[in-house]
């Protein structure tokens, strides 16, 4: 019975654990109920499935195939209209900072200021979470996985042309590392 | 002998009937849709023979390159499209109805693969597999003028979907996600 119970109670930890998880789930529940926010997620069967595609060049098939299927969760917030995107900027920094993350560059780009920020763990990268903010615009983006390569997650989303991923650029020009 | 005939044909039949979601075929009897489109084997096949280039009156060469639908929609066995206008009175589905078919659809075994709101419009693809092949996939979207259900039985070929999104990219379109709502 106290088995049972004990079970029980790790597998309640796990769950809460993994329902809170990600950087948006946790500190920007408020803009995900939010409707004139946009919000897009994708799960990590989605990748599972993407990370089974036959690609003629060998090592771009095991690139996939090593790393896609290792994201759990993909999820982007953002706003373009009605929105004081420097103060939600700073807010969005704010409420993460102390808080697991490392800075892993940043950069002011137009009239935007940009942040990548990562959760490590054993040499792993856990998440990798985006904050974006300028005058009129707001975006988050964050990248929940198991030893996530981003560089292929870059490549993968050039290729099939989604913008949703175009600021991860630099990763390219840093062949991932 | 005739027994396990009986049984094994009672079976394929239940299982092919459970292939598409139940839980939209219910809401479909008890909910009138405004359209409703159903799209079998033969129908797919005759679509994807469709000349392109004839219907646009464009140049063929612009089509060259791209994938056959044939190869893409290969996988497809049925789909099933009903679509919900609010201005329409026979029925009166809203937001909390449209949010109880989703969970029904869930309980049904189909997983969340993605879901996207942009300016106000809301896409749920749910998928459902056996033994890690997809089997399934149930789209409901939620839009300014209403809902709208897709139910696919069967999978398109994500290879031949890959190529496909390559050629819509290298013809100078967008396809982003903001833009398909557009």
């Amino acid at each position: 019975m106290k088995k049972l119970v004990l079970t029980m109670v790790l597998g309640l930890f796990a769950v809460s654990a993994n329902a809170q998880s990600d950087a948006i789930s946790k500190y920007f529940d408020k803009y995900v109920d939010d409707a004139s926010f946009m919000h897009l997620n994708f799960s990590g069967k989605m990748f599972q499935m993407i990370a089974k595609l036959e690609f003629e060049d060998e090592a771009e098939q095991k690139m996939v195939q090593e790393s896609l299927g290792k994201i759990k969760r993909v999820q982007v917030l953002g706003k373009d209209k009605d929105v004081d995107g420097r103060k939600m900027y700073a807010e969005a920094l704010k409420a993460i900072k102390g808080n697991e993350f490392e800075e892993l560059m940043s950069l002011r780009e137009d009239d935007k200021d940009i942040r990548f920020m990562i959760k490590e763990k054993n040499n792993k990268i856990h998440e990798l979470f985006m904050v974006m903010g300028g005058d009129d615009e707001f975006g988050l983006l964050s990248i929940v996985g198991d030893g996530i390569d981003l560089n292929a997650l870059y490549k993968l989303s050039k290729s099939i042309g989604m913008d949703g991923f175009k600021e991860l650029e630099f990763l390219d020009k840093m062949d991932g590392n | 002998m005739k027994k396990l005939f009986l049984i094994s044909l009672l079976l394929s039949l239940s299982l092919s009937g459970i292939a598409q979601s139940r839980s939209v075929e219910r809401f479909r009897q008890d909910n009138r849709p405004t359209t409703k489109l159903f799209f079998y084997k033969s129908t797919l096949k005759m679509i994807s023979r469709i000349d392109l280039a004839a219907i646009g009156g464009s140049n063929t060469s612009d089509f060259g390159d791209m994938p056959p639908i044939a190869d893409m929609i290969a996988g497809i066995e049925k789909v099933k499209f009903f679509l919900y206008e609010d201005d329409d009175d026979r029925n009166d589905i809203d937001q909390s109805s449209f949010k109880a078919l989703e969970s029904k659809v869930l309980d049904e075994g189909y997983e969340s693969m993605m879901s996207a709101r942009v300016e106000g419009n809301i896409m749920n693809i749910l998928m459902k597999e056996r033994r890690g092949k997809p089997q399934g996939f149930v789209v409901l979207v939620t839009m300014e003028e209403g809902y709208s259900i897709i139910d696919i039985e069967g999978f398109p070929d994500v290879n031949n979907i890959l190529k496909f999104s390559q050629f819509i990219n290298s013809n100078g379109s967008n396809m982003g996600l903001s833009e398909a709502f557009r």
